[in-house]
This record gives C-alpha cells, sequence and structure tokens, in this order.
C-alpha cells in the first residue's frame, strides 16, 4: 500500500511537470483540449517532457509506402525522413497532426498549387484551389506503417506477457504436481477464474476450445489497461483502433465457429409469426453488428474517460493559476486537485481489471450464444 | 451560422447528458436490485454479482454511444 502511494505520488508530479512544462508555449493561455488531446492520442515520437520550447523524447521509426514508385522506405526518425525529401504536412494543411508526411516527388505541384492559393484574387477562386490541393494532398500520403508510440507499447506488452506467461507455462509442463511460485501463484488464480466463472459458464461444452482466446483477451487487455496508467507510457486501449481490432476477433470467432441454430436464429427466427420473420431478420443482421462495435465502443470510451478526468483534474490547477494571474489561486486549487486526481486514479485501478473482465465475459457470451446448444 | 453551432452544442449537450441519465436510472435499478437479492441470498452472491455487471455493462455500451454522437457533433462545432 506504502509504495502504492509513494507510485500515485510520483505519478502525479510527473504529471504536474509536463503540464507545467508545457503551458509556457501559449502564453497565458492554457489550453486544454488542445493539451489533454495530446496526452491521449497517438504520436510519432516519444515525448517526456518540454522545457524551454524544447521537447525531450525519442524518435520512433518511419516505415512508409510511397505508392509513386511502390517502394517501402524506412527511417529511424521523421526528422531523417523530412532530410530525403519527405514533406511534412502541415506546411500545407494546418490541421494535420504533428508528424505527418506527404511523399517527395510531388513537391513542385504541392508548392506551385499552395502558391497559387495564396495569389488567389477572390474567394471563389480560393475555393476551387483549395478543393485542388486537398485532393493533391489526399493522394501524395504515402501508407504509414510507422512504429507509433502505441504501437511501441503494443510490443512491451506483447514482450511482457510472452516472457511472463512462457516461463509459467513451462513451470506447469515441467512440475506439474508441485505448487505454484512466485509469479506463477500470483496468476494462476486470476487464470483459474477464468476458466472456471467465465469459460465454463458461459461456454459449458467448448471452454478448452476458446479459453487460450479468453485468456488473451483478459491478459492483454489488462496489462495494457495498467500499463496506459504508468505516466509516459502510451494509451493503446484507449485508441479506437485498437479496440476495433479486438473486437473483430471476436466478431470473426463468433460467426466462423457459428452452429447451424445461430444462423437458424439470423435468417428465419423460429417460434413467431411468419410476418414478423422478415423483421427479425434485419434485427438479428444488425445486432451482428453492433455486438462488435459496442465492445469496441466500451472500452475505448471507458478508457479515454478515465485519463480525460485525471488530465482535467490536473489542469484545474492552471486553469485557475492563470485566471486572473493569481498564483496563489492554483496552489489552492493544487490540494484539492491532486486529491481528487489520485482518487480517480485508484478508481482507474479497479476499472482497467473491470473492463479486461467486461471484454472477456461479453466475448465469450457472444461466442457462447453461436457454438452451444439449448437457447 | 451561430444559431447552428449553438444548436449543434445543445443537441451534444443533450445527446450525452440524457444518455447517461437513462444509463444512471438503469445502473441505479440493477445496483439497488442485486445488492437486495444478495440481502435475500447471500449464497447465490457469486452470480449475482456476476449478472450485476454484464447488465450494467450493456446498459453502458448504450449509453457511450450517446457520449460517442455528442463527441461526434462537438467536432463539427469546433
Amino acid at each position: 500500500m506504502r509504495n502504492l502511494t509513494v507510485f500515485f505520488l510520483i505519478n502525479l508530479f510527473l504529471l504536474y511537470r509536463s503540464v507545467a512544462a508545457q503551458s509556457p508555449q501559449k502564453e497565458n493561455n492554457f489550453n486544454l483540449v488542445e493539451f489533454a488531446m495530446h496526452h491521449i492520442g497517438d504520436s510519432y515520437s516519444w515525448d517526456f517532457y518540454t522545457v524551454d520550447h524544447k521537447t525531450v523524447g525519442i524518435d520512433l521509426p518511419r516505415i512508409l509506402f510511397n505508392p509513386l514508385n511502390k517502394k517501402i522506405d524506412f527511417f529511424w526518425s521523421t526528422h531523417r525522413a523530412v532530410e530525403h525529401g519527405y514533406l511534412e504536412e502541415h506546411e500545407f494543411n494546418p490541421e494535420a497532426i504533428h508528424g505527418a508526411l506527404l511523399v517527395p516527388q510531388s513537391k513542385e505541384s504541392l508548392e506551385s498549387l499552395a502558391d497559387s492559393l495564396k495569389l488567389a484574387p477572390d474567394s471563389a477562386s480560393a475555393a476551387l484551389w483549395q478543393v485542388r490541393l486537398n485532393e493533391k494532398i489526399k493522394e501524395s500520403r504515402p501508407l504509414d506503417f510507422s512504429i507509433t508510440k502505441n504501437v511501441l507499447f503494443l510490443f512491451f506488452a506483447s514482450v511482457l506477457l510472452l516472457s511472463i506467461f512462457i516461463s509459467i507455462a513451462r513451470r506447469y509442463q515441467k512440475n506439474p504436481n508441485t505448487p505454484p511460485k512466485g509469479l506463477q501463484s500470483a496468476l494462476e488464480p486470476v487464470i483459474i477464474f477464468i476458466r472456471d466463472d467465465i469459460a465454463k459458464t458461459y461456454l459449458p461444452h467448448h471452454y478448452e476450445k476458446y479459453l487460450p482466446l479468453l485468456l488473451n483477451f483478459f491478459f492483454f487487455i489488462w496489462f495494457l489497461n495498467m500499463m496506459g496508467l504508468i505516466p509516459f507510457s502510451g494509451n493503446v486501449t484507449g485508441n479506437i483502433a485498437v479496440t476495433a481490432s479486438l473486437a473483430l476477433i471476436t466478431m470473426v470467432v463468433t460467426n466462423v465457429s457459428a452452429k447451424k441454430h445461430y444462423w437458424g436464429h439470423i435468417l428465419w427466427f423460429p417460434g413467431v409469426p411468419v410476418f414478423v420473420k422478415p423483421i427479425m431478420f434485419v434485427v438479428e443482421l444488425v445486432s451482428v453488428f453492433t455486438k462488435p462495435f459496442a465492445l469496441t465502443i466500451r472500452l475505448f470510451a471507458n478508457i479515454t474517460a478515465g485519463h480525460l478526468v485525471i488530465i482535467s483534474f490536473i489542469s484545474l490547477i492552471f486553469i485557475f493559476g492563470k485566471l486572473g494571474q493569481v498564483p496563489a489561486a492554483g496552489w489552492a486549487t493544487s490540494v484539492v486537485s491532486v486529491a481528487f486526481a489520485l482518487f480517480i486514479d485508484l478508481i482507474e485501478i479497479l476499472i482497467a481489471l473491470l473492463q479486461a473482465y467486461i471484454f472477456t465475459t461479453l466475448s465469450a457470451l457472444f461466442i457462447g450464444q453461436a457454438v452451444e446448444h439449448g437457447h | 451560422m451561430i444559431l447552428l453551432d449553438l444548436g449543434l452544442g445543445l443537441g451534444a449537450g443533450l445527446a450525452a447528458g440524457l444518455a447517461v441519465l437513462g444509463a444512471g436510472i438503469g445502473i441505479g435499478q440493477i445496483g439497488g436490485n442485486a445488492a437486495q437479492a444478495i440481502a435475500r441470498q447471500p449464497e447465490a452472491s457469486g452470480k449475482i454479482n456476476g449478472a450485476m455487471i454484464i447488465t450494467a455493462a450493456m446498459i453502458e455500451g448504450v449509453a457511450l454511444f450517446g457520449v460517442v454522437l455528442g463527441v461526434i457533433i462537438i467536432g463539427k462545432v469546433a
């Protein structure tokens, strides 16, 4: 408990530091939305903090597929890619995210289009040039396979999960009838819980086949949720692409392994009058897609909301401090803000576990509905 | 244009707020009834807890649709 408290105090201190370092960039105008979005979003570099307009961080490699010459380019950083002729998109499009790149060959035409836009005599022709420029930007975007911050943390989580679970599995294989040791004894109750309370409850006849998938879902989501709470780390499960991919796996497994009665319920709903059957077909067909969509949104929104609440509480200090230029107001708010942020942080630990449990349970439920007989 | 932004902003707030209001009522009912059920039959608390969490998650999913809709509308205002 004491270690936990120290950990969270450090956590809050680091959050505080990054807020304090970034705020001078926007003179006396603290932009909460921009700041919060930067913290929960993905990026092309792993930033730690900013001092005097200099950001300290690690540049992450860029892997770009150039559609013009059909080649894959690899660079160790965004900076190197720009040195090799790639263009930064925000030169032409102020709304582009930081680090977005455009393929090098189209430079002249892009610049001439941008110049024509600047020299446009009236608003109608300016709008026309703007449309052409947007089209050109769209077609000169490379396919981006870069190792972003989220991808990096996916790799971290994979390595962590593999090293922990391979070592545990080896021990079970070597001495199956000895009491568990170390990490094994910490994780054995969790594994047993998923087997007995989730897999056996919703998939009583087929649990052995789907247990590895459910264990994967649970530990992957749990570990990434917990990693997201560590300062400076990536917010992976708060990225809708990640949660959508996970839900897509559930959807594919559900529909591929479905038995006859599942399709029977969708195509020709039993036990209702014939004129209701076409209506039920539409309803059931929609539900095939809403189930994974709900899984996607639930995990994404829960994690994002938690991060936003913590950031908002910490940001309150600076909003009050900047109001009327009274630093004392900031100091006074900090006591309440830090206490509330700590409270939410502790709730987030519970939510990290709960959301992993809910995702796993609902996946088991959906697969069970398709696979098990009876209902 | 300002009127449109005002309408969209109000709509976004209402979408998120009303969805959360409904979910609050729903999850409150589930929690209350689950507590009563556990008080009456403490030996079934494990099963009741499982059912409670799953039902609450379903309701929460619907509420989050409303919130996401609100965020999408706000994206049109900003």
